[in-house]
C-alpha cells in the first residue's frame, strides 16, 4: 500500500456562526451504536436545558431521521437555506430526510465530501450550545472533511465491550490525539443484557476491554449502558430511549452520559478561555505527517 | 376498469415524450432502458449509451416531476442503467463473493470468515479478503498476529492462512493502535493491490468482507475484482434494513447480482433460559426478502457464546459446530453452493 494522505485542495474551514460546540460521535467499529447513543445524548442534554441538534454526518447509511422520527422532505428558507427538521424539540439534518433509500448513490469521496459541507453550511442552524454530529463508522472521507474543515470541540467514542470493537475504537482515539482534538471519553455500550424472561444478568459481549481502554489511553469512561430490549421499539418507533422509557437503567446510564459531557465541555470552554480563544481553532499542520503507514 | 400497472402507466406517460419537437419518443429511442416499479416507488434507468453529454441532467429534471405526478407513484428515481464497473477476472480464482451491507456492526466479518471456513472444511479452495481498511476485523476473528511477509520472488505478499483459508487483511500491513485515514482515492490507488499483489494461487472461492455503508471501497472491490455475486447481511431493525437497501442499491446499479439476504441477530437466546428476546428487533430479514424478492438464505439467532468465540480467534464453525449459529452458518455454505450455481458460476464441485 503505497501514497500518503494530503490535505484536500478545499481546505476552507467551515463556520457555524451560530452553534457554540460540535461534539462528534464516533466509532472505528461499525454498529455498536453511535446513532443511538446520539440521540439519546442529545435528548439528555436537552433535558438538561442546553439548545441542542444533530446533525448526521453518516451520508451513506443515515439513521437520525429514522431514529428522531423526523420522516421525508425538509422545507426551504427564503435565502436558499434548509430548515433542520425538528422533533422531540431538536432541530436536526439527515440524509435520510433528503433522499428516500431507492435514490441512493454511490458516492464517490469528493462527493461526499461536499455532501457533509451542505448538510454544515446550507442549512439554517438556529442558536444553538451544542451541535451532536452522528459519524458513520470507520475513518474516510467524512472524518477527513470535518476534521479539516470545522472546529471541534471535543469527541466521544463509542463501543461495545468486545476486543473486536475497542481495536478499532483505539485507532479513533488515536485519530483524535494525533490532531489534538480532546477525547470526552469512552461510552461502553452494550455492556450487559438482563434476559426480560428470568432476568438474568449476562454479557452478550465478552467484557472489560472498554475500562481498560480507557485507562490506556487515559480518556475517561463515561459510562456503561445496558442492551436493553425497548431499544428497538424505540428506534423504530423515532423516540430516542431516555424519552421512550426514562425509568430504564438505560436511560439513566445515558443521562450520566450526559452530565460527564456536559463537565467535559465546561472544561474545554475554560480552557479556551483561558486561551483566550473564543472557538476552538483548527490547525492541522502536523497531522499529515505519517498518517498512514508506508 | 382493469388496474393498470405502475410500470405501464409510466411507460405509456414518457411515450408521449418525444426527442425535440417532432422526433421518436424517448422509449422509441431508447433512451429509457427500463422502468421498475417497487410498490410506490418507482426508478427509470435512462440509457446514457443513447443520450448525449450533458442532456442527461435536463432530461432528468424534465422527466422527475412528470413521473412524480402520476397516480400511485409515491416516489421516484431518474437514473442511469446498471453497468458493470470491471470485466477483468482475476487469474487463478473461481468466483468472488462480497459480503456487504449498508449498516455496521450487523455481523458481515463474522459471517464472511465462517463461511470462507465453512467452505474450506468441505474441500473448496478458499480464501478470504478484507477489504475493510477502516476496521480490518480478520485478524482479530481468524486469530493471526503479525504483519504479512512478502512472497520469496519479492514481487508480491503471501497471504496468511488459518483455519485451511487463505487470508489477506490491511490489519497484516498496518500497526494496532495507529490512527489510519483513507481518503477515497487512497482506496482507489490501494485496494487493486490487494486483489492483483497478493499470491493467491488458485482458488476456487474469494469471500471479500466489505466494510460497512456505500463507499469507494465498494466500488473499487466491484472495478478490481469484477465481483460476481454478493451476499446482503442486515439485522432484523427497520434502522438496519433501510441502510441495507441503500447498500444493495448501489450493487445493483454496478450490476452486481445479489444471492440473497442473512439475517443476523434475529433474537438473543438468554444463556440461562434459553428465551428468545428480539434485541435487535424482527421482521426484517423476511420484510427485505419480500420488497426486493431476493431468498432469505438464513436467520441467525444472536448468541453470546459466538461473540465470545470472536474475540477468541475459533469461528463459530470449528469452536462450536453444534450451536444454532454455527449449524445456521453451516445451512447458509449449503445455500450458496445452489445459488452461485444458479449464476453458473463455475466453482468447480466443491460447493
Ligand atoms: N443499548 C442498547 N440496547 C439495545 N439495543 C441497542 C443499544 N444500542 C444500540 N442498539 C441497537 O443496535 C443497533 C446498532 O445501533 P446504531 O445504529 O446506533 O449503531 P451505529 O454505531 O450508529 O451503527 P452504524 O455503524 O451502522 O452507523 C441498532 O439496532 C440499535 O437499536
Ligand atoms: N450471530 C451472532 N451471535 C453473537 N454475536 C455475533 C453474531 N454475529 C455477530 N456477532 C458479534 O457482533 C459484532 C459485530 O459483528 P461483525 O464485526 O461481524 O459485524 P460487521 O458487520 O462486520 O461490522 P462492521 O460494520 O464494523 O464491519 C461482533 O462483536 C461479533 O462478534
Ligand atoms: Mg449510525
Ligand atoms: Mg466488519
Amino acid at each position: 500500500m503505497s501514497g500518503c494522505a494530503t490535505p484536500a485542495n478545499d481546505a476552507r474551514p467551515i463556520i457555524l456562526p451560530s452553534v457554540r460546540d460540535v461534539v462528534l460521535v464516533a466509532s472505528g467499529k461499525g454498529g455498536v451504536g453511535k446513532s443511538t447513543i446520539t440521540v439519546n445524548l442529545a435528548a439528555a442534554l436537552s433535558e438538561r436545558g442546553l439548545r441542542v441538534g444533530v446533525l448526521d454526518a453518516d451520508v451513506t447509511g443515515p439513521s437520525v431521521a429514522l431514529l428522531l422520527g423526523s420522516g421525508e422532505g425538509i422545507d426551504l428558507e427564503e435565502d436558499g437555506r434548509a430548515q433542520p427538521a425538528v422533533t422531540h424539540g431538536m432541530p436536526s439534518i439527515s440524509v435520510g430526510n433528503l433522499l428516500p433509500p431507492e435514490a441512493a448513490l454511490t458516492w464517490k469521496g469528493p462527493l461526499i465530501a461536499q455532501a457533509v459541507e451542505q448538510l454544515f453550511t446550507e442549512m439554517a442552524w438556529p442558536d444553538l450550545d451544542v451541535l451532536l454530529v452522528d459519524l458513520p463508522p470507520g475513518t474516510g472521507d467524512v472524518h477527513l472533511t470535518i476534521l479539516e474543515r470545522v472546529a471541534v470541540s471535543g469527541a466521544v467514542i463509542v463501543t461495545t465491550p468486545q476486543r473486536l470493537a475497542t481495536v478499532d475504537a483505539e485507532r479513533g482515539i488515536a485519530m483524535f490525539h494525533e490532531l489534538d482534538i480532546p477525547v470526552f471519553g469512552i461510552v461502553e455500550n452494550m455492556a450487559g443484557y438482563a434476559c426480560p424472561c428470568c432476568g438474568e444478568v449476562q454479557a452478550l459481549f465478552p467484557g472489560g476491554t472498554a475500562t481498560s481502554l480507557a485507562a490506556r489511553r487515559h480518556v475517561a469512561h463515561l459510562g456503561a449502558v445496558p442492551v436493553d430490549p425497548a431499544a428497538q421499539a424505540a428506534a423504530d418507533a423515532g423516540t430516542p430511549l431516555v424519552l421512550a422509557s426514562p425509568g430504564s437503567p438505560a436511560a439513566s446510564a445515558l443521562r450520566t452520559v450526559a452530565e460527564r459531557v456536559i463537565e467535559a465541555l465546561e472544561r474545554e470552554r475554560a480552557a479556551r478561555r483561558r486561551a483566550g480563544a473564543a472557538r476552538p481553532d483548527a490547525s492541522f499542520d502536523d497531522f499529515w505527517k505519517g498518517l498512514t503507514d508506508p | 376498469m382493469n388496474a393498470e400497472s405502475i410500470e405501464d402507466r409510466v411507460r405509456r406517460t414518457l411515450d408521449r415524450v418525444t426527442v425535440g419537437p417532432n422526433g421518436p419518443s424517448i422509449m422509441a429511442a431508447g433512451l429509457v432502458h427500463d422502468v421498475v416499479a417497487t410498490g410506490g416507488a418507482v426508478r427509470v434507468l435512462l440509457d446514457l449509451d443513447c443520450i448525449p453529454d450533458g442532456e442527461a441532467d435536463p432530461l432528468v429534471d424534465m422527466l422527475t416531476p412528470l413521473v412524480r405526478g402520476l397516480p400511485g407513484v409515491e416516489r421516484a428515481v431518474i437514473k442511469p442503467r446498471p453497468r458493470r464497473l470491471g470485466t477483468s477476472r482475476l487469474p487463478g480464482i473461481g468466483c468472488v463473493l462480497g459480503v456487504h451491507s449498508g449498516k455496521g456492526g450487523v455481523g458481515k466479518s463474522t459471517i464472511a470468515a465462517n463461511l470462507a471456513v465453512a467452505l474450506a472444511r468441505r474441500g473448496a479452495r478458499a480464501g478470504l479478503l478484507d477489504a475493510d481498511v477502516y476496521g480490518p476485523s480478520a485478524p482479530t476473528l481468524l486469530g493471526i498476529a503479525g504483519r504479512a511477509t512478502e512472497s520469496a520472488d519479492g514481487r508480491r505478499i503471501e497471504p496468511r492462512e488459518a483455519h485451511g483459508v487463505k487470508v489477506m487483511s490491511l490489519g497484516f500491513l498496518m500497526a494496532a493502535e495507529k490512527a489510519l485515514i483513507w481518503r477515497g482515492s487512497l482506496v482507489d490507488e490501494g485496494l487493486g493491490q490487494l486483489f492483483r499483489d497478493v499470491a493467491w494461487g488458485d482458488l476456487d472461492v474469494l469471500v471479500v468482507d466489505l466494510p460497512p455503508g456505500t463507499s469507494d471501497v465498494h466500488l473499487a472491490t466491484a472495478r478490481d475484482s469484477a465481483l460476481d455475486a454478493v451476499l446482503t447481511v442486515t439485522a432484523p431493525g427497520a434502522v438496519s434494513v433501510q441502510d441495507v437497501r441503500r447498500g444493495m442499491e448501489m450493487f445493483a446499479d454496478l450490476a452486481v447480482p445479489c444471492l440473497g439476504i442473512v439475517e443476523n441477530m434475529a433474537g438473543v437466546v438468554c444463556r440461562s433460559c434459553g428465551h428468545v428476546a428480539q434485541v435487535f428487533g424482527s421482521g426484517g430479514g423476511p420484510k427485505l426478502a419480500q420488497e426486493t424478492g431476493l431468498p432469505l438464505l438464513a436467520s441467525i439467532p444472536f448468541e453470546p457464546e459466538v461473540a465470545a468465540a470472536c474475540d477468541g480467534g475459533t469461528p463459530v464453525v470449528v469452536a462450536a459446530q453444534g450451536s444454532l449459529v454455527g449449524q445456521a452458518l453451516e445451512g447458509l455454505a449449503t445455500e450458496l453452493g445452489a445459488g452461485l450455481a444458479r449464476l453458473r458460476i463455475r466453482v468447480e464441485g466443491h460447493l
